[in-house]
């Protein structure tokens, strides 16, 4: 639609036009912030944590166990040094042998999804799937955060 | 011919005044919009762009994605 | 087992045959669900067909 409307709008008369191509779902993959109706309900962007441990594939699965849990977590995502994410961990995988590699134990390329979906959405989902944590990544599969379903109860009960 | 932009020059247009004008239909508008956009729907920008928009302005139009 | 005689899921939003559950990656997921359709509900896409003038 908006490179008609941009052309359109050069016949009209406009003489500066341009056109955003990559659209609303860039700006929202991207995780930056709109205006309407759908900011009602919380979005996963919302209630991920940013603060989710983070590790390299070359790091040992011990060493990322100690800092995980020092800091009160039992999951991590596998990352590079551009944020890009490589793979996850949860307390299964982090309960490997921990002179294992990261790379070797992690589950490898997980299913992410995008700061704008609905953090209710999501939580039918984990829930169905029977999964305690979510990757969030912006479209360029950097890492947002880590949306925790319990998380996403809390802020249903708080609101509710 | 219009100028083919991304993001990080949408921010940069609109902070030095662009008109930021969404395309899609309601409810899709109403739903999402950028921050400041205008809702120009392109069946209406034929009989409503002239009213709406200042000419003196730089416009950025927008819909969903490339698709 | 060999990836062509592994055990295939089926999606349970379009019925197709996928490898595994694109939102778990469970094997043997009962809601299994393939990248398509979990990206529509999660309306991370628009859905098909939908106008877009092109």
């Amino acid at each position: 639609m908006s490179p008609r409307a941009a052309w359109r709008l050069e016949t009209l008369g406009f003489s500066n036009v341009y056109d955003y191509v990559d659209g609303k779902n860039d700006w929202m993959a991207a995780g930056l912030p709109t205006e309407g109706t759908n900011n009602l309900e919380p979005r996963a962007a919302d209630l991920a944590r940013k603060d989710v441990p983070t590790c390299g594939l070359t790091e040992k699965v011990g060493d990322v166990k100690a800092r995980a849990t020092a800091a009160g977590w039992d999951a991590a995502v596998v990352i590079n040094d551009e944020r890009v994410v490589f793979g996850l961990l949860r307390s299964k995988e982090l309960n490997s042998s921990p002179e294992e590699l990261i790379e070797k134990v992690m589950r490898p390329a997980p299913s992410t999804f995008r700061p704008f979906v609905s953090a209710h959405e999501m939580l039918h989902f984990m829930a169905d799937h029977k999964v305690e944590n979510a990757p969030i990544t912006t479209s360029d599969g950097r890492l947002f955060g880590l949306l925790l379903q319990k998380d996403v109860i809390a802020a249903m009960e708080k609101k509710s | 011919m219009p100028q083919e932009i991304h993001r990080e020059e949408v921010r940069r247009l609109v902070a030095e005044g662009a008109q930021l004008v969404e395309v899609l239909p309601s409810p899709e508008y109403e739903e999402d919009h950028l921050p400041g956009a205008i809702h120009l729907p392109l069946k209406k920008i034929d009989s409503r762009a002239r009213d709406v928009l200042d000419r003196n302005r730089a416009v950025i139009v927008y819909c969903w994605d490339v698709a | 087992m060999s990836q062509s005689t592994a055990a295939k899921e089926k999606c349970k939003g379009c019925d197709r045959e996928i490898d595994v559950c694109e939102f778990c990656e469970q094997p043997g997921c009962p809601v299994a669900i393939c990248y398509s359709c979990v990206n529509r509900e999660l309306k991370q896409t628009l859905p098909q067909p939908h106008a877009h003038g092109g």
